[in-house]
């Protein structure tokens, strides 16, 4: 008896564990958690933005649209991120009226007040620098200022001030140097575009109205890079299923190349970046209830003028689009139906393999038996089959929180800031008030994984 | 004359209750307040066993005298108490499963964190981390008071300060010795002031017999003699 009870004592006390490789193990791990800042309260991570200027990427992390404000943290060159927000001055803590959008975007080169600015962010709408306008935050020394409204929008912002009743303006922009601007007002009946390094708005009437005026109501916004200066500018309205395009071979003067739809919810969202290999052009991604579709946006920008105002997917030159795919689940991530895929969409080279892969944000999706947990599915566009001019998709990975919680929403919000070598996956999840940086997908190659990724 | 082949043993013990076995063969039950037991075996060297309940099983050997009667007196010595030590074991045994069950949650969540690394799916600060280090903390701080609560049962379990039974015969008596001795249950043996004290003891004195000569009764006639003793 007394033999059998030490050796039960040594066998349970071989169980013995260590804490300190919890430290170990979580140490300079591969997913990061940006600091919420304390003023930003309300839905942290609900919209994105990045850009890289000379000093190293920066990316904004936006709350709640309308009720709060953005912070912008610094994210450095390699995988050692500032947590921490550098400045927490976008439509926060300001004494005037600042409306934050749903949509916030970067000006990787902007034509500020006196002089070009490297990096600034277009926040909202609202009052800056005594002017009223489109609320601009540049980085460089944290100088704001507003650019001019059209009349009609310029009305709807006075009536929002003066009465106290915050408006969504939604933006579009490209990713290269000394983007153009699009945005609308979803209550108005404008769009309008600011061209490169340029303050003054170009108005972009509706093709098919009378008057010009676009039908309110929720629009989305995207402007895709064609050739040196073309830009391809998508203006997406998910309550008809329509993507209305036009195009800009010069940046100043768009004109409409037709309409794409025909599907529930087509245009929910939208992304731009180059997806196929071998093209430096942007493609076009856009989302409908249960589909991401990717358009060649060199195809696209050379369609003839359209007269026709029918939306439909029928009748593209072979070939423009590119590919299609939807939802799919695995033993961590279940719920498609329900999962809003493609409530985000980003464009990006993850890899550094020199094409794009295409992320897909499905917050509702439930991660390992949590429901809402949110989750981004990432797929690579390969060339065609022989004999084929169809491109084909392949699935590469899936990205989500390892303690996500339920409600988290991961995927409401996307953004790959650019590390020089390769692209970073950032997302926003607003349930749980998170912006994650994902440092090691799965594909990425030994030679580009970091020190997180070992 | 030739004695016979057999004796007796005359067993009493200070238990209330004991059970003499002879060889291993059962000879009776021995009660406190009745007659010493007597049991009847071929003379020579035997096991003798006496076994009582919550006592020390005395085991030994006896040698049962030819035609005479051994007198035995079995001093049966309570067994030590192991309560302290069934708490301790129990208690620790507890403990030591409790640790048990956190150090395999420990293990479980590290796993998860270890395949989630290896996948790039863990993030700084992930909350089971916490959770799983706290375990681990548990566990250890289990198996740590486990182990001294299973040493200290063990010490107590093996520990015994008491003396083992044990046997005390007197001398033997004949068979049909008139002066054999009645055992009794034991009594210490008196001190050489007590003997004194009872050697010095004057015996009660005697009322002096009474003696009546002549008539006694009112017309009696002759002698009497009357006494008490």
């Amino acid at each position: 008896m007394r033999t059998a009870l030490c050796l039960t004592l040594l066998g349970a006390l071989s169980l013995g564990c260590s804490w300190s490789r919890y430290d170990d193990v979580t140490e300079n791990a591969p997913i990061v958690l940006l600091n919420r800042p304390k003023q930003l309260n309300d839905g942290f991570g609900s919209s994105l933005a990045t850009a890289t200027p000379p000093d190293g990427p920066m990316l904004l992390v936006g709350g709640a649209p309308l009720s709060s404000g953005g912070a912008v943290f610094s994210l450095g060159s390699g995988d050692s991120p500032s947590t921490e927000a550098r400045d927490t001055g976008h439509c926060l803590d300001s004494p005037d009226a600042c409306y934050f959008s749903s949509s916030p975007v970067a000006l990787q080169g902007a034509k500020g007040p006196q002089e070009t600015r490297n990096l600034c962010f277009v926040d909202g709408a609202g009052v800056a620098s005594k002017g009223k306008g489109v609320v601009v935050r540049c980085e460089d020394d944290n100088v704001e200022y507003a650019l001019p409204l059209p009349e009609a929008a310029a009305s709807l912002l006075d009536f929002s001030i003066d009465n106290a009743q915050p408006t969504l303006f939604q933006f579009g922009a490209d990713h290269g140097k000394n983007p153009l601007l699009l945005a609308t007002a979803e209550e108005e009946k404008g769009v309008w575009f600011y061209p490169s390094l340029s303050q003054k708005f170009v108005e972009i009437p509706h093709p098919s109205n009378n008057k010009g005026l676009w039908a309110p109501g929720k629009r989305v916004l995207a402007v895709a890079r064609v050739g040196d200066e073309g830009r391809l500018l998508a203006v997406g309205e998910p309550t008809a299923g329509s993507v209305r395009l036009f195009y800009a071979a010069d940046g100043l003067t768009p004109s409409y190349v037709g309409c794409l739809g025909g599907t529930s919810g087509f245009g929910r969202s939208l992304a731009t970046g180059p997806v196929v290999r071998g093209d430096d052009d942007d493609e076009l991604v856009i989302a409908d209830d249960h589909l991401v579709y990717v358009f060649d946006g060199a195809r696209l920008a050379s369609l003839p003028p359209a007269t026709d105002s029918a939306c439909s997917l029928g009748g593209l030159p072979e070939a423009t689009l590119v590919t299609s795919f939807g939802c799919g689940s695995t033993k961590n991530i279940s719920g498609c139906d329900g999962s809003d895929f493609g409530a985000a969409l980003a464009v990006g080279d993850l890899d550094g393999d020199g094409d794009g892969e295409v992320v897909v944000g499905a917050p509702l999706m439930t991660v390992r038996h949590t429901e809402r947990a949110g989750a981004l599915i990432i797929y690579d566009v390969e060339p065609p089959a022989t004999g084929s001019k169809r491109q084909i998709y392949d699935f590469l990975d899936i990205a989500f929180l390892s303690s996500a919680d339920q409600d988290d929403q991961l995927g409401r919000s996307i953004a790959l800031p650019n590390l020089g070598d390769r692209q970073l996956l950032v997302a926003g999840a607003p349930g749980g008030g998170k912006a994650a940086l994902f440092y090691c997908p799965s594909f990425l190659p030994a030679e580009l994984a970091g020190g997180r990724c070992k | 004359m030739v004695r016979v082949g057999y004796g007796l043993l005359r067993i009493d013990s200070n238990a209330p209750e004991v059970k003499v076995r002879i060889d291993e063969q059962p000879k009776g039950v021995w009660k406190a307040g009745t007659e010493p037991l007597d049991v009847q075996s071929p003379s020579g060297p035997h096991k003798l066993t006496v076994l009582s309940d919550g006592r020390k099983t005395f085991e030994g050997m006896i040698d049962v005298p030819r035609g005479q009667v051994l007198p035995v007196h079995v001093k049966m010595i309570p067994r030590y108490p192991r309560g302290a030590a069934w708490t301790q074991a129990i208690i620790g045994a507890a403990v030591i499963g409790t640790a048990a069950y956190f150090g395999n949650e420990s293990n479980k969540i590290y796993d998860q964190l270890d395949e989630d690394r290896k996948s790039g799916r863990l993030e700084s600060g992930d909350s089971r981390a916490t959770k799983g280090r706290w375990f681990a903390v548990g566990a250890d701080a289990g198996f740590a008071v486990g182990g001294v609560l299973g040493i200290l049962a063990t010490y107590n379990f093996i520990k015994d300060p008491l003396p083992p039974s044990s046997v005390r015969s007197d001398k033997p008596v004949e068979f049909d010795d008139p002066r054999k001795s009645q055992p009794v249950a034991l009594r210490a043996p008196l001190g050489p002031q007590q003997q004194r004290l009872r050697l010095a003891r004057p015996e009660p004195a005697l009322p002096p017999p009474s003696i009546s000569v002549g008539k006694v009764g009112v017309d009696a006639q002759g002698v009497m003699i009357g006494g008490t003793f």
